[in-house]
């Protein structure tokens, strides 16, 4: 379980958060949305241990995780990054590699027993082939799918995404959000995602919290949250839902 | 590579200002073989194999293909402090080995403090920066005897010191150079992996600090070499610093010993010095990597 408790936190003399508490529901795909400034990269980062809350706490099954040591945490709360840069070439196997380092001493280069989990994710993933390629070869999505094999190569229970379809054509938009899908089923794996596509979000959530200003303006299932007269509210535009074949869909206009 | 370096170290030991045949060998000879010539050649196969590991160090922490101590200034804050050492303790070998030190962990200072506010690219220009003002300073004492240290004025002495300091730091190097791998990564992702970043940054900075410091006191600034043997060693096995390090201690050793033989046997009794050679050689080699590896930038 993965709870912030009346958490206060602020940003060079600008509060974000004044008493925020939410609790992340477990083995499901909970994603946050909100207006430009509302707060969600700041949540992304506290639940993610990049940035400390100056009051409060974040808990992770009950144990502050400011107390956790890093590479505990590692084992436990995966991120995928919205960019990841890449400062030089590196081989698909040598990057995957680094997803086993959580559960080594540093001193130690990675065991037999991390090579079986390593080609297992690899054709999971069905990147297999693209083992001895270096990444600035690959495409996007093949690139994402890397990324994803190193965050889920540490064994987590949770993994964070932070608008993980950005750099996405379409097609691999729709493909990898169905990918996490297929994760959160097989793997027992509770997600929490930050999205801008409201209809992927209406689609591939189960739970959906609506910042605004620093507050949870909003949570639940998506068809409670993404409504006409909360979105439009909160995002300052006209909009309507319209029912289709496939589900609801939200229009702006 | 192994037998390369054999046959060099070889033509080393009996080519020179006088040649030497090892069937008849005088005791003026056997002076020239011990005294001068043994100490120059492990000398400068310590010397190359730690500037070039020091060399690819600094291009995986500082994630620049073009750092090395020579360029950051480490070598000439060593240099300088090792000029001081001899003004203030002469005639103490060891002296001059820890005041080198800490010249070399001065400039380390002050790349880390850098490193923080800027890209790799500005971080190159403060490193020639340093560098400029460790050797102006250094140009003051320059009528001292002091600054002529090279290859040349290697000693039993410096030679130990340089042997037994160098082996132990790339025992080390051997044992981390998988961390410089790591850190192609970007310092967010790392920290999402339980690693600290700045913790693996320091200690190959630290070590490669180390290495080019000790080098500096025992036989004077050499630069370039760093850049030169990494980057050769990047074209030809790709860029896995677990064979780019392996492969820079072992060419840098042999690279250097044949810059140096070169040097002295060309035109014999004349010497040109490796580090002229060298810097003859790296600064076009430098603007090569640069225009191949822009989209990195």
């Amino acid at each position: 379980m993965l709870k912030i408790e009346n958490v206060y936190f602020a940003y060079r003399q600008k509060k974000i958060f004044t008493n925020l508490s939410l609790a992340l529901k477990e083995n499901q795909i909970t994603t946050v949305i909100g207006p430009n400034g509302s707060g969600k990269s700041t949540l992304f980062n506290l639940l993610t241990r990049s940035v400390q809350p100056q009051a409060g706490k974040i808990l992770l099954n009950g144990q502050d995780i400011w107390q956790i040591s890093a590479n505990k945490f590692a084992q436990k709360v995966a991120i995928l990054h919205q960019q990841n840069r890449l400062y030089d070439e590196i081989s698909v196997a040598d990057l995957v590699k680094m997803g086993r380092l959580p559960y080594h001493s540093l001193m130690t280069v990675s065991s037999s027993v991390d090579h079986d989990k390593i080609e297992q994710m690899l054709d999971y993933l069905g990147i297999s082939a693209l083992k001895d390629k270096l990444m600035s070869q690959l495409s996007g999505g093949q690139q994402q799918r890397v990324w994803l094999a190193v965050a889920l190569l540490q064994e987590p229970e949770y993994l964070f995404l932070d608008e993980p379809t950005t750099y996405l054509d379409l097609h691999f938009q729709y493909r990898f959000l169905k990918l996490l899908r297929q994760l959160n089923k097989q793997k027992k794996l509770t997600i929490c995602m930050v999205l801008h596509d409201l209809n992927q979000t209406l689609r591939f959530s189960d739970q959906v919290i609506l910042l605004n200003k620093g507050e949870i303006k909003e949570s639940g299932a998506p068809q409670e949250v993404i409504t006409e007269p909360i979105i439009s509210k909160n995002f300052a535009i006209n909009c309507e839902l319209v029912s289709t074949k496939t589900g609801p869909f939200l229009r702006q206009y | 590579m192994l037998l390369l370096l054999v046959m060099t170290i070889f033509f080393a030991l009996t080519h020179g200002a006088s040649k030497l045949n090892f069937n008849h060998l005088s005791s003026s000879s056997l002076n020239i073989l011990f005294n001068i010539r043994l100490p120059r050649i492990l000398s400068a196969l310590v010397a190359g194999a730690s500037l070039s590991a020091s060399g690819a160090f600094f291009q995986a922490a500082l994630r620049n293909p073009i750092a090395e101590p020579g360029i950051m200034g480490v070598s000439s804050a060593a240099s300088l402090l090792s000029i001081v050492a001899g003004l203030v303790l002469p005639g103490l070998f060891f002296g001059k080995v820890v005041f080198a030190l800490i010249g070399g962990l001065i400039s380390f200072t002050l790349i880390l403090l850098f490193q923080k506010k800027m890209d790799p690219y500005q971080l190159i220009i403060i490193g020639v920066a340093l560098d400029a003002a460790f050797t102006g300073i250094q140009d003051l004492f320059s009528d001292n005897h002091f600054t002529g240290l090279n290859l040349a004025t290697s000693t039993w002495e410096s030679t130990l010191y340089l042997a037994v300091v160098g082996t132990i730091a790339i025992i080390f190097v051997i044992c981390i150079m998988h961390w410089a791998n790591y850190l192609k990564v970007d310092d967010a992702e790392l920290s999402s992996l339980g690693v600290s970043a700045a913790k693996l940054r320091f200690t190959l900075l630290l070590v490669a600090v180390i290495l080019a410091s000790i080098t500096t006191a025992c036989i004077g600034v050499i630069a370039f070499i760093g850049i030169i043997i990494p980057q050769i060693g990047r074209l030809l096995l790709g860029h896995d610093y677990q064979k780019i390090v392996p492969f820079s201690l072992l060419s840098g050793a042999w690279f250097l010993l044949f810059v140096d033989t070169l040097g002295r046997t060309i035109n014999p009794p004349n010497e040109i010095s490796a580090n002229v050679i060298l810097a003859i050689i790296g600064g076009p080699f430098m603007i090569l990597i640069l225009l191949r590896r822009r989209h990195f930038a």
